[in-house]
């Protein structure tokens, strides 16, 4: 049983093909991965793995196939504040619902997140402690000094959307503010070109670069 | 390894109650109420509307925020400008453009949200920030507490939070410059504390015909980093490396935090045909990045930091191998 979970898990990772998983030896672990291959499909979908044809193909499966998924009851059920409603087409809870003890977290494509923590098992409490052992200098406090004067020389916008956004959801998990730089991160991507004018008064950095 | 864990974190909350129960009066309440600012996300069903105005923008946002046993959901949609919907059930969060058809969807890494709660870094925050409660004010119709948080050097901007007295959420927030000029404000204009609220709002639309973006597509066994910040302003410490981009043109992006202030560096290599990169100084809003080419990559660092602090990190960058 538990190479089953292994095999569906190593799966759902892209370690192995779907032709290597064989059989499954339970009828839990076949149910299990039966419903996992349903939300690989929703997870394929929604990352646009599939053609945009193919797509609207799939929302019918998906729409069938989450009708058809029974309700997960967990073994201790807290308060429930949310209401729960008629379960609607592409709902996000049933789509990231847990699956009998495997991690659907596995369907979606992982980022590869790699703090000093990780290497460290049961370190999880100290996060900031471990990675703040990276070796770095501290500036002096109260020594600030402009390195670069304002410039007058109008430079082409640089689009960096990607890269504003992928600040903004990564610095909401290091903050004590709650949602917002999840809101901030709304108001950038509702700019449609994050674009950022260089508002370097004279080529100082270029200089500097040798260039 | 389940088990450690559970007993580590059992651990670490035992010594947050048993180190809060031991402060000072004063540096208690201040510190209980930046806990309780941490801790609202976790434990608070809300609507509201709020408005973010940053420089010459203004926009509104109407949230839905609910808790249940399967962690936090939230729902942001923009009520002015272009429409945007933003799900997010803890650290997954998918983006919804519906006039470019377009879905973004990004799963956050496991970091466990200790970082901000832990006695001992609210300390440090007292090493870089000087934190005063200065009363009550009355925001979107409910009492809330205010507190100061002003920088101690100029690496950082200040802050002034407003917190709801019932459910320390944060009604207000003003993100000010090395001149004491707010350059990002938030305020809440509507805000209903309810025991439940509908699931509905966290309902994903029919994403039928349109384009998908993931934003955590790559993995990998194993990063070495490559890269170190030698001159980093006190305080900030690097919370997370992250490989992105497709294979054969990743991207490494290291993130560092004070608990407060974020501040992101990419690294990529630049080539033929490279699009423009950013070499100096840039802004938006409160929004500070500076761009350099070193050994043939480029370095561009962001945060919502003052324009010398993302210059200081980006000249402090070097390889390490």
């Amino acid at each position: 049983m538990n190479e089953d979970k292994e095999k569906i898990s190593a799966w759902l990772d892209d370690a192995i093909e779907y032709n290597e998983v064989g059989s499954v030896d339970t009828e839990q672990e076949k149910r299990a991965f039966s419903t996992a291959t349903r939300y690989q499909m929703i997870g394929d979908a929604i990352r646009g793995r599939v053609t945009e044809a193919s797509m609207i193909d799939i929302s019918a499966s998906v729409r069938e196939a989450v009708s058809r998924e029974p309700e997960f009851v967990p073994v201790t059920r807290p308060s429930r504040p949310i209401q729960r409603e008629t379960k609607p087409f592409f709902d996000l809870g049933s789509w990231l619902r847990p699956v009998g003890g495997l991690a659907v977290a596995a369907t979606v494509a992982m980022v590869m997140v790699v703090t000093l923590t990780d290497k460290q098992e049961g370190a999880d409490s100290a996060v900031v402690a471990n990675v703040g052992q990276q070796p770095v200098q501290a500036l002096p406090v109260n020594n600030m000094t402009p390195v670069y004067a304002r410039p007058g020389v109008a430079m082409p916008a640089v689009n960096l959307n990607s890269y504003v956004t992928e600040h903004s959801e990564y610095a909401a998990q290091d903050t004590i503010q709650g949602m917002m730089p999840y809101a901030r991160s709304v108001s950038y991507g509702s700019e449609k070109n994050t674009s950022l004018k260089n508002t370097t008064k004279d080529t100082q950095a270029e200089k500097n670069l040798g260039r | 390894m389940k088990i450690a864990r559970q007993i580590t974190i059992g651990a670490a909350t035992f010594l947050t109650f048993a180190i809060l129960s031991h402060m000072p009066a004063y540096a208690g309440s201040v510190s209980e109420i930046v806990s309780g600012m941490s801790a609202a996300d976790k434990r608070s069903n809300y609507t509201g509307t709020f408005v973010l105005r940053k420089s010459d923008k203004m926009m509104t946002m109407h949230v839905v925020h609910g808790v249940d046993d399967r962690g936090v959901w939230e729902s942001m949609e923009s009520l002015n400008g272009e429409a945007r919907k933003i799900v997010r059930h803890n650290n997954e969060v998918i983006s919804i453009y519906p006039e470019r058809k377009l879905v973004t969807v990004s799963k956050m890494g496991g970091k466990p949200g200790l970082h901000p709660i832990l006695p001992e870094n609210l300390e440090k925050l007292a090493n870089y920030y000087t934190i005063d409660q200065l009363g009550d004010e009355r925001i979107a119709g409910r009492e809330t507490s205010v507190l100061n948080v002003q920088p101690k050097d100029a690496y950082r901007y200040g802050y002034k939070y407003w917190l709801d007295n019932e459910t320390s959420v944060l009604l207000k927030c003003d993100l000010l410059d090395e001149n004491g000029d707010i350059v990002e404000q938030m305020m809440y204009t509507s805000f209903n504390n309810q025991p439940e609220v509908p699931q509905s709002a966290f309902n994903i639309p029919d994403l039928s015909g349109f384009t998908s973006q993931s934003l955590d597509r790559n993995r990998g066994k194993q990063v070495n980093i490559g890269w170190r910040a030698t001159n980093m302003p006190q305080g900030f410490m690097l919370t997370q490396s992250v490989i992105r981009g497709d294979v054969g043109n990743e991207s490494l992006h290291l993130m560092y935090s004070d608990g407060l202030a974020s501040v992101s560096v990419f690294i990529e290599a630049t080539g033929e045909g490279s699009p423009h990169r950013l070499v100096g100084a840039s802004r938006m809003g409160a929004l500070n990045a500076f761009g350099k080419q070193l050994n043939g990559a480029q370095i561009t660092v962001m945060g919502e930091v003052p324009e010398a602090t993302v210059a200081a990190i980006a000249e402090s960058m070097e390889r390490t191998q």
